[in-house]
């Protein structure tokens, strides 16, 4: 296995990685965004997106993403599948989870950005309509927060899109929190 | 005098009776409904000045120079007692087949066949069925041709060929075309197909990811197959092509996807596009051009598709075309109706929205628009007007006129009249509260204030819903009775306003919908609509909305099904229910009838629920939130425990005597 990379690069790298979405979010893909922001807020929000890669660096999922050994592919393994051949068991959740399962915080900000990344246009509040229902206790690719995560970076193949390098990851953390609320039992969601 | 077939003799008796009318008056005075059909701009203004019944020379010399397409040959030898009926070159002689989804380029949905009948009916039994292998919406009308029967799936979109001379109608061919698996993810209301179509050899139909397909009909081998949408646009094909002459006519959907919408002709022999219509934007891409002569002048101006909209805003704003189309071959001239604007959330919005729910009549050989009726100005409650247009020629006032029927999402029935777009009339044909109804001298409807949505308040208790007194369902027409046979819904719904955001191929909606019984509790309405009178026949109550076509036979029956599976028969001039089967699904199907190679009458339906009010059970949707599928959840929130999704196609004949 190779060295881990010390805390204050990975954390770095994880802010220059956020950072560098935000702006190819604001920027290069401006055609995609275009009807997000409108022109007068894109500097408040230039602005923010500034704040929030400084922020990130002394955040507690930036030292989580550290704290754990990367696989080689730079991210952890997440398998959608229950089936492992000759006996197994799933790998330990993601340690970024664990910031943000369960977390108010997390669950609200999630619901303001399922709405503004038209989530809810497909999933509504978790009835379901385009996508499949949110509400109910089955998940079809796992309901652990890490494989609710990796479903929104890699999309799904029956019509989920994939949005991975297009919403700042830890937006995606966030959306993941507030997906995984919906059919979680009130009295186990508390703050952290 | 009234009803009379000598068309110079209607001329005049038509313009002294209209004086005599108050009514009419208005109308006549600012230009002569009766006679637009033969005039130019200019001369209807002369005629009004006039005033009177003109010399039969200069009324003649009037119509050399307008030169119409139009026909002046007496319409079919009706009678004032006569009910109304369908051009003969629309509608002709049944042979017994079924080769689209509307059966006549008129749109009636009538069969000629009577062997099943209000008393033969009682012995009707299941022939043969056979399973579509899909747990979605099955909307599509079998097609019945040569001896065959073709059925489209919902997505995957499969088409089944079965061979209706061999006992049990095995398998002729099939055919999958194979869209991305990625497709349902931008469908706003299940993945379903209307139907295919055929014409000369072929069968056409249009596949869920927005191509259009060409199938030999005998082999099932595809001749070409036309890419014309891009879902990563959130544009989808889901109607059932027309042919016409050459062309192949389709249409998108995706107008909560926030698309470009488009009705397309493509060359039946090779699949090239010929023309394409956009339905919002500038005249040139709406085909908008010298022949353009609107009734109203809300109607007339230049760029209306760019200049009603914020700036740029048409390029998402929708209009798609997902429903039917009408042909009259005598005035040359397709009839259709475009979708709703987007997003819902009117305020992002402001402006009428041209050309969203628009009916259209366009020449099909260019595409170049003839007349343009705007249906709902800068819509508000998502009253798409993409319904059937059924072609009839209808005593109006003592005159034959030649009128499309259209039942509109917005609970209006309008019959207007098919050469110039004026609205004769539209009455309300379920339970309205969004308009206190149809302001005839513009043609636009009167909005009830307290029902407009807003931004941040829920208005409560706007009916029709979304989905319309009526959505895409279509109604039949039969001559026999005189009567419109229209299944429907009696929904209302809570509608607010939120901001929303464009991102291609995600929803662009900005509503949040919860819907409910309409007055009286019952869910769906059945309705025999007489034309003439401008009033129901009759109406049957169902508990469930109606989501499946009609059909109506010479044997005086209509057929429907409901959302938990029954299949009906019930006579067409009471309503009295006189047969019903269960099949194994809802149906939101479009039954049709046809003479088997046996010489029998068959009737074929297919079954499997789904579609947008049937999504609940399709998609395994949960009603604890009412807003699932815009709303739609929450008026069937009891439907999973009354049927079950899977697809399944019935056909029914009296046993061999």
């Amino acid at each position: 296995m190779r060295r881990l990379p010390t805390v204050s690069a990975s954390t770095k790298r994880l802010a220059r990685t956020l950072a560098s979405l935000t702006t190819a979010a604001l920027f290069k893909e401006t055609p995609f965004f275009l009807f997000l922001f409108e022109k007068k807020n894109q500097k408040t929000f230039v602005h923010l997106a500034l704040l929030f890669s400084v922020a990130v660096q002394f955040s507690p999922a930036g030292r989580a993403a550290a704290a754990e050994p990367p696989t080689d592919s730079g991210r952890f393994f997440v398998p959608t599948s229950t089936l492992f051949p000759g006996g197994g068991h799933a790998p330990p959740e993601d340690p970024r989870a664990a910031l943000y399962d369960g977390n108010t915080q997390a669950i609200s900000m999630g619901a303001r950005l399922f709405d503004w990344y038209n989530c809810s246009g497909c999933h509504f509040h978790g009835a379901g309509g385009i996508g499949p229902a949110l509400i109910n206790p089955q998940w079809r690719y796992g309901g652990r927060i890490d494989q609710i995560h990796e479903t929104l970076v890699q999309g799904r193949p029956n019509g989920m899109p994939s949005w991975g390098g297009k919403i700042p990851d830890d937006q995606l953390w966030q959306i993941s929190a507030y997906v995984r609320s919906l059919s979680t039992p009130p009295d186990a969601i508390s703050p952290k | 005098m009234i009803g009379t077939r000598d068309e110079s003799n209607v001329w005049c008796h038509d313009a002294r009776t209209n004086y005599k009318d108050k009514k009419f008056l208005l109308l006549f005075s600012k230009r002569s409904p009766s006679c637009l059909f033969f005039f130019e701009k200019r001369a209807q203004k002369a005629f009004a000045h006039f005033g009177v019944c003109l010399p039969r020379a200069f009324k003649l010399a009037f119509l050399s120079a307008a030169a119409m397409a139009a026909t002046l040959q007496p319409v079919h030898g009706q009678t004032d007692a006569s009910p109304p009926a369908p051009p003969a070159a629309a509608a002709p002689k049944d042979d017994g087949q079924w080769t689209m989804p509307g059966k006549n380029y008129a749109a009636t949905r009538f069969s000629a066949l009577d062997q099943i009948s209000t008393s033969t009916v009682k012995r009707l039994a299941v022939a043969f069925t056979f399973a579509t292998g899909t747990l979605h919406g099955e909307e599509a009308a079998p097609i019945v041709v040569n001896n065959t029967m073709i059925v489209v799936t919902g997505f995957p979109n499969v088409v089944y060929a079965l061979d209706l001379s061999k006992p049990g109608a095995p398998l002729k061919w099939s055919f999958a075309p194979h869209p991305p698996n990625a497709a349902p993810g931008v469908a706003c209301c299940d993945v379903v197909n209307r139907g295919g179509a055929y014409a000369d050899g072929r069968f056409f139909f249009n596949t869920l990811d927005g191509s259009t397909v060409a199938l030999d009909a005998g082999t099932g081998k595809q001749i070409w197959r036309t890419q014309l949408g891009d879902i990563n646009r959130g544009e989808t094909m889901t109607m059932a092509p027309l042919v016409v002459k050459d062309k192949v006519l389709v249409g998108d959907s995706g107008g909560e996807m926030g698309v470009h919408g488009w009705l397309t002709a493509l060359n039946a022999a090779t699949g090239a596009q010929i023309w394409r219509a956009y339905a919002t934007g500038p005249d040139k891409d709406v085909l908008i051009g010298a022949d353009f002569h609107p009734f109203y002048p809300s109607e007339q101006g230049h760029d209306l598709g760019v200049t009603t909209w914020p700036p740029g805003a048409w390029q998402i704003g929708g209009g798609t075309f997902w429903g039917w189309l009408a042909y009259d071959p005598e005035l040359n001239l397709i009839y259709y109706g475009t979708g709703n604007p987007g997003p819902w959330n009117q305020e992002q919005r402001p402006g009428d929205n041209k050309w969203t729910t628009t009916v259209f009549a366009r020449d099909p050989d260019t595409g170049a628009a003839k007349w343009a009726d705007q249906l709902n100005p800068h819509d508000e409650h998502d009253y798409d007007g993409i319904n059937e247009m059924i072609l009839l020629d209808m005593p109006v006032d003592g005159k034959l006129r030649r009128v499309l029927m259209h039942p509109d999402r917005n609970g209006h029935l309008y019959v207007i009249d098919r050469t110039t777009g004026e609205i004769i009339s539209a009455a309300a044909y379920g339970y309205v509260n969004s308009t206190t109804g149809i302001d005839l001298k513009t043609g636009r409807p009167i909005l009830n204030p307290a029902k407009e949505t807003k931004l941040g308040s829920v208005v409560r208790d706007i009916c029709p819903t979304a989905s319309g007194t009526k959505d895409w369902n279509p109604s039949a027409y039969s001559r026999r009775t005189g009567l419109l046979y229209i299944p429907h819904e009696n929904l209302c719904m809570d509608w607010q306003n939120v901001q929303t955001n464009y991102i291609a191929g995600t929803p662009y909606v900005g509503a949040s919908v919860v819907m409910k019984p309409g007055p009286g509790g019952n869910r769906g309405e059945f309705t025999a609509w007489d034309p003439v009178q401008q009033k129901p026949a009759w109406q049957i109550k169902e508990d469930l909305p109606l989501w499946s076509g009609a059909l109506v036979t010479a044997g005086d029956l209509v057929f429907y099904g409901t959302l938990d599976g029954w299949f009906k028969a019930v006579d067409a001039r009471t309503g009295a229910l006189k047969w019903q089967f269960k099949t194994g699904s809802g149906i939101v199907g479009q039954p049709i009838a046809y003479r088997g190679p046996d010489g029998r009458e068959y009737v074929a339906v297919l079954s499997g629920v789904g579609g947008w009010a049937g999504a609940i059970v399709s998609g395994n949707l949960n009603p604890r939130d009412p807003t699932g599928a815009l709303g739609f959840v929450a008026a069937v929130a009891d439907l999973k425990q009354k049927t079950t999704p899977g697809g399944t196609l019935y056909v029914f004949a009296l046993p061999p005597s």
